[in-house]
Formats: structure tokens, sequence, C-alpha cells
């Protein structure tokens, strides 16, 4: 009877938890998990987009991308916008997040007008940005013009050497928010009695930083690492809304790439190999990335 | 006492739906017996573009009116939305069979009306053209520019695009310049305007579909009509003599600074804006323009001419089809298209359209042509393809070599490709095209 009992409870118990998980469950597989699997299955067919039969051509797709120098070209494009995004992005929101945090007064407006650009979509700020570097009206070549500056004032989205570095440093902008608040968080978790005794120590502000502020944001910079790795190689709204990948593939990314093959060509197979094949590189380098973190930690 | 509330509110539910579920029916009996309908077909459901301004959602009211007059006891619904075959939104109600319109009006080319036929999507219009003689009521060129699919026709096509030279008068006026009658004429005009202080030409590269008109009218200038479809037919390359002398020459204009030199960040908005704001001297564009011209009250100032010829030809204008009519597949009973397909090539459609001023489409129909537009700015535009219109080179060739087409266009602006390299990549995505089919 007991055990009759324990085991009533023990299933209420499980159906209990069950019963809360069981919607967000259902929700995670359909709408994440299944559509990775569909993406799959397209990636090797020929499926157009527009008829609902196709045929079966197994790893073609692939093959058709990797003998593509246009494909090679976005992935070459990719990686230096990760690496661009990680320079301009994860340190200097660091020493940003660290200076807003030293001001004594204003810091709550300066907290604000730093986190603004966040609330903005990608694609407000392509337009906001695409004025922002007009030649010809554009505020940067006209303080560029009237300080004698003329030889730096360049066609930004338009030449082929500063279109890239262009679009990273405005989608950086949007991004800088975010991560300055992740920063913020972790360094107010810091205990002031660390800083204190570095002081008596004799320790200068770059020692403080790093060797206390660095190490004990080690979590926090991880996480954000990791995000504007994850998100820099999903980099597709402020290409699209600007340039397109133009002028001549120059700024084509994996991801506008991958678009454009699906959308614009109509081959839904090859753009979803494109899909498949964007996740696997995110997914090694993160894992990758995790892998290099833990080791370190343990030496 | 809480079973009771329960039972009281679900037994106000089912009143209430009994209720609805009467009044239509009552509804019905009633509409039965005041207006006992006498047409053949009840409602003509129309699924056409989202007008961008007032202007033309007034348009689809008068048309609404007129449709409403001329069949009496038929009410024309109309269905707006964006009507895109490439964002699937359109694939996905004609796959689903559900609450079909009569007529579905999309974008003309063989990429959107060939992959629609193809799918199994669109019906075979044939048997249609033949009981309705719609053949004799289009314009030939437009009837030319069709997409056929394994030889059969699966559209009505509405309007063609017409692109060719706008100019501004009173530039022209100021530098003692006239409309060009010869090749050497138009290179001047452009020296003249540049040395003058304006931008020759004025060009929205940043996006490749804007380019391409200007390549295109220079491929008309350079090949000719033939050479022209014979490249966008894929029966020449683009290596070989057009298709290089075209890009060598549309190469010349970018190093001549016939084009602004930060055109490759500006979009076509930009370039319009431009050229409405007297900054530039001329812009190719199609006439679809003359709706902005209409609006910034530009149309004294401005005129049009097509490119002259480098060949002997007479001057046309180059387009396609711009816009066209399809009816989906699962629609099984096709009077109410037939209908709409009668209203659109009747003389009546065309003399509502011919009257209105800030109207910017060239209708296909044979009656359209007859008649004399409002706007001189049309109708010269009208004139420009009423016997033989060039081709859009982005309207007829393959996906890939568009890709490649926009992208190396947009590469000899920024100086980044030579035209012998731009060539070569077009001709590589045709071959992809080639291979494909």
């Amino acid at each position: 009877m007991s055990s009759l009992v324990t085991n009533k409870k023990k299933f209420q118990y499980i159906g209990t938890i069950v019963s809360f998980l069981l919607p967000a469950f259902i929700f995670y597989i359909v709408f994440m998990i299944y559509p990775i699997f569909d993406t799959f299955k397209i990636s090797l067919t020929n499926w157009n987009g527009i008829s609902l039969e196709s045929v079966f051509i197994g790893l073609k797709n692939y093959q058709t991308l990797l003998n593509d120098k246009y494909f090679w070209n976005s992935v070459v494009n990719t990686l230096f916008w990760v690496v661009m995004q990680l320079l301009i992005i994860a340190l200097p929101t660091l020493v940003l997040s660290l200076m807003i945090t030293k001001v004594k007064v204003g810091m709550s407006f300066f907290r604000t007008a730093f986190y603004l650009p966040a609330i903005v979509s990608f694609s407000v700020a392509a337009v906001v940005w695409g004025k922002i570097y007009d030649p010809q009206i554009g505020p940067i070549n006209s303080v560029l013009n009237a300080l004698g500056l003329s030889f730096l004032a360049k066609n930004w989205l338009g030449d082929a050497n500063t279109v890239l570095p262009a679009l990273v440093v405005a989608s950086s902008w949007v991004q800088y928010g975010a991560y300055m608040v992740m920063y913020i968080t972790g360094l107010q978790s810091i205990d002031p009695q660390y800083y204190e005794a570095a002081e008596l120590d004799g320790a200068n502000a770059f020692q403080k930083f790093w060797k206390i502020t660095v190490p004990s944001l080690r979590n926090s910079i991880n996480v954000v690492i990791s995000l504007i790795v994850v998100n820099a190689f999903k980099g597709f709204s402020m290409v699209w809304a600007t340039t397109q990948g133009g002028p001549f593939y120059k700024s084509d990314l994996i991801s506008t790439y991958i678009y454009r093959e699906g959308f614009s060509s109509g081959k839904i197979g090859v753009s979803a190999a494109g899909g498949i094949m964007l996740a696997i590189i995110i997914v090694g380098t993160t894992a990758a990335f995790n892998i290099y973190r833990d080791w370190s930690s343990e030496r | 006492m809480k079973r009771i509330i329960a039972l009281l509110l679900i037994g106000c539910m089912i009143v209430g739906l009994t209720a609805c579920g009467g009044n239509s029916t009552e509804t019905d009996k009633a509409d039965e017996t005041e207006a006992p309908v006498t047409a053949e077909v009840e409602t003509v459901k129309v699924m056409t573009f989202n007008p961008s301004t007032d202007e033309g959602f007034a348009l689809l009211e008068a048309q609404k009116e007129l449709f409403e007059e001329m069949y009496p006891g038929t009410t024309l619904e109309i269905i707006t939305g964006t009507m895109s075959v490439e964002d699937g939104s359109l694939v996905t109600m004609l796959n689903s069979g559900e609450d079909l319109p009569d007529v579905i009006h999309i974008n003309a080319g063989y990429s959107r009306v060939g992959a629609l036929a193809e799918a199994g999507l669109i019906r075979e219009l044939d048997d249609l053209y033949e009981e309705n003689d719609w053949e004799d009521k289009l314009n030939e060129a437009a009837v030319d520019l069709c997409s056929y699919v394994d030889g059969k026709l699966y559209e009505v096509p509405t309007d063609m695009d017409s692109i060719s030279c706008y100019y501004n008068k009173e530039i022209f006026e100021e530098l003692n310049l006239e409309v060009p009658e010869t090749w050497d004429d138009f290179l001047n005009i452009c020296e003249v305007t540049k040395e003058a202080g304006y931008e020759p030409i004025a060009l929205g590269a940043m996006d490749g579909y804007a380019v391409g008109w200007s390549f295109g009218n220079i491929l008309q200038s350079v090949a000719g009509t033939e050479g022209a479809r014979e490249l966008c037919a894929s029966e020449v390359k683009w290596t070989e003599e057009a298709g290089l002398a075209a890009l060598t020459e549309f190469d010349s204009w970018v190093k001549n600074g016939y084009f602004d030199s930060v055109s490759t960040t500006r979009g076509e908005a930009d370039a319009v804006y431009a050229f409405l704001n007297e900054k530039t001297a001329m812009y190719i564009v199609g006439a679809w323009v003359v709706t902005d011209v209409y609006s910034n009250n530009m149309q004294d100032k401005l005129g049009t001419f097509a490119l002259p010829s480098q060949i002997g030809e007479v001057a046309c204008a180059t387009g396609g089809l711009g816009r066209t009519y399809a009816v989906p597949s699962g629609v099984e009973d096709t009077k109410g298209a037939v209908m709409w397909f009668d209203f659109v090539l009747s003389e009546e459609f065309a003399q509502m359209m011919a009257e209105d001023e800030t109207n910017n489409c060239i209708y296909a129909s044979k009656a359209f042509f007859e008649i004399e537009s409002k706007s001189p700015l049309l109708q010269a535009a009208k004139e420009a393809v009423s016997g033989v219109a060039g081709r859009n080179p982005s309207v007829f060739i393959g996906t890939e070599t568009k890709n490649a087409y926009f992208q190396n266009l947009q590469g000899i602006v920024a100086g980044i490709v030579t035209p012998e390299e731009a060539a070569a990549n077009i001709q590589e995505g045709q071959d992809k095209d080639l291979a494909e089919e």
C-alpha cells in the first residue's frame, strides 16, 4: 500500500514536471529542431521553392557550393567580418563599460545613451549609416573635407577596400549596448576589496584591470565572445539593407550568398545546403572556443 | 453554484453562435428576395499589387467602378498583396488551393511565369486566347515578349516597359543642346553637360536592376534589336561581339565620368531624386517614373528620347513586359477570368487609363495604343515601343546569368572588374543556366 502511494506521488511529481515542460518542449521541437532536420532534407534535393515536388540529388548541392568561387569569397568575407567584430566589440566594449562605471555624475545618462542603438533594428540602422557614409552629403566626409583631410574621404560603401570594414563598424554600433550591459553586470559583481588591496600593494590602473578585472569577468567575457562570434556569422541585415553583397561580391557574406541563392535564383536546395554548412561552421567554432576555454581554465 | 454559472455561460455561448448563423441565413434569404442575381458571374476576384500611393488606390477604385458598370450584377473584388513569386507568399497561396482568386497579377518574365507554369500552379491559356480573340486585341510587341512554356501561353500581359532616356529640357536649353539623332550627338551631350558641372546621367548603381536599364539601352544601341534578343536568349555568348562591345561602351561611360562617381552608393530612389531635383541632365529609366514626375510637378520640364543606334537601326526604347495576369490552375470556372481579361483589353478601360495623367503604365492592349494619352511623356514612351521594342536583359536572362550580370555591372561602375572580366563572369552564369535546362 505504501509503495502504491509512493508510486502515485512519484507519478504525480513527474507528471507535474512534464506538464510544465511539455508545451515549451513541443514548441522547441516543432519550431527549432524539426526545421533543422527539414533543412537538411531539403539540402539533399533540387527543390526550387515553387513546385510541390523535388528530386533527391544526394550531396550534389554541397558539391556545387564547394566548387563555387563566390561561395568561398563569401566564406572569406565572413571570417573577416567575425574577426573585425571581435576586435571592435570584445575589448572596447569592456573598456567602455569600465569608464561608465567610473563616472560619478551622469552614469545613468551614459548607460542609457550607449544602450540606445541596441533597440534600433538593423534595417533602420542600415538606412541611417547609409546616409552617414554617403560620400557627398554624409557627415564623415563632410567633416573630413572641412578639416582639409579630403584625401581620407572615401566612397565608403562603394569602394571595394572600405565597404566591408564600414559595414562592420555600422553593425558593431548596433550591438555595443547589449554587450556593454553584460559587462556592467559583471563589473558590479566584483568585490571592491580586491581593488583596495591592490591599491595598497601599489598596483596601477592597468595592473588592476589586467590582474583583477579581466580574471573576475572571465565568464562574462566568454559569453560575450561566444555571442559576438555567433551573431557575426549570422550577420545579414546590415549588408542586405545597404549593399546586398556588392559591389561585385566585396561585401557578400555566407548569409547573403545563401539568401540570394534561395530567393533570387530559386535554388532552395543549394540555399539549404549553405545553411547547414554555416551551422556546422558556427557550431564548430563555438565548440572549439569552449574547449579552449575549459582547457585554459584548467591550467 | 460555480457549475450553474458555468452552464449559464456555455448556454449563452451556444445561443450566440446559433444567432450568428441565423442572421447570415436571414441575410442570404433577404438578398435573394431584394436583389435577384442576374449576372452569369456573381463575383470576380482579382489579386493585384498593393499600391504604394493614394493615387494607386484611387485607380483601383476607379477600375472597380468601371468594371461593375460594364458588367451589372457582377461584383469585382480586388485583393492586394506583395504578389512576389520570390518571397513564397504567392506560391504558398497557389499551392494551398484555398480561396483562390480568379486572376493573379504578377511581375512578368520567364523566371516567374515560367516557374509557376512548370510547377503546375497557373493555367495554360491558349484555349481562352482562341475563344476570345485576345491576340488580336493585344499589341504585337507585347505578344512577342510573352513567356512561352513548351510553346504554350500562360499569361495575358498587362503593361509593357518602355525604358528610354529622360532629359531635363531646361538644362538642354541652357547649354544649347538638342535631342540627339546620332550616337556622336549623344556623347557630345554627355561631355557638354559634364563640363557645365552637371551629372550627365543619373544612375542608382546600388540597385542592380537600375544599372541594367542603362546597360540595356547601350546594348540596344550597339547590337540592335536582333543582336540584343540573341544575347538575351543565350544564342550568343557574352564574350562575343555584342555583349563585349556593350560592356566596353558601358565601361567607357564610367571612365569618362558620364555617371556620378558615387553612384555605387546610390539606389534607384536617390537617382530619381537627383534627376527630379535638376542635379543631373539625363536619366535612363522606364515610363513608371512619370508618376514621380507629376508628383514633383516636373512634367513640363522633362522630355524623353530613345538612345540613337550605332548600327543604323531606328532608335527604340528597351523593355519587356512589366506585369502580367495569370489564372491559378485551381480555378475550375474561368468565366470570371475571361470577364476580367475582356475588361482590361477593352476600349473603355484603355480610355480611362489614357485620361489619367498620373498613370505610368503602358497597357498592352491595342486599344490603349490607339488612344492618345493625356500625359505627353507617357505618350512618347508609348510610341517608343508601339512597333518594335528592344529588350531589357534583366527580364529575359536566366537567374544565374542575372546574378552575375547585376554584380558585374556594379563591379564595372566601381572600377573593380574590366569589361572582359565582366563578360567572362556573366558568361559563366549563362553556362550554369544552360547546364540546368
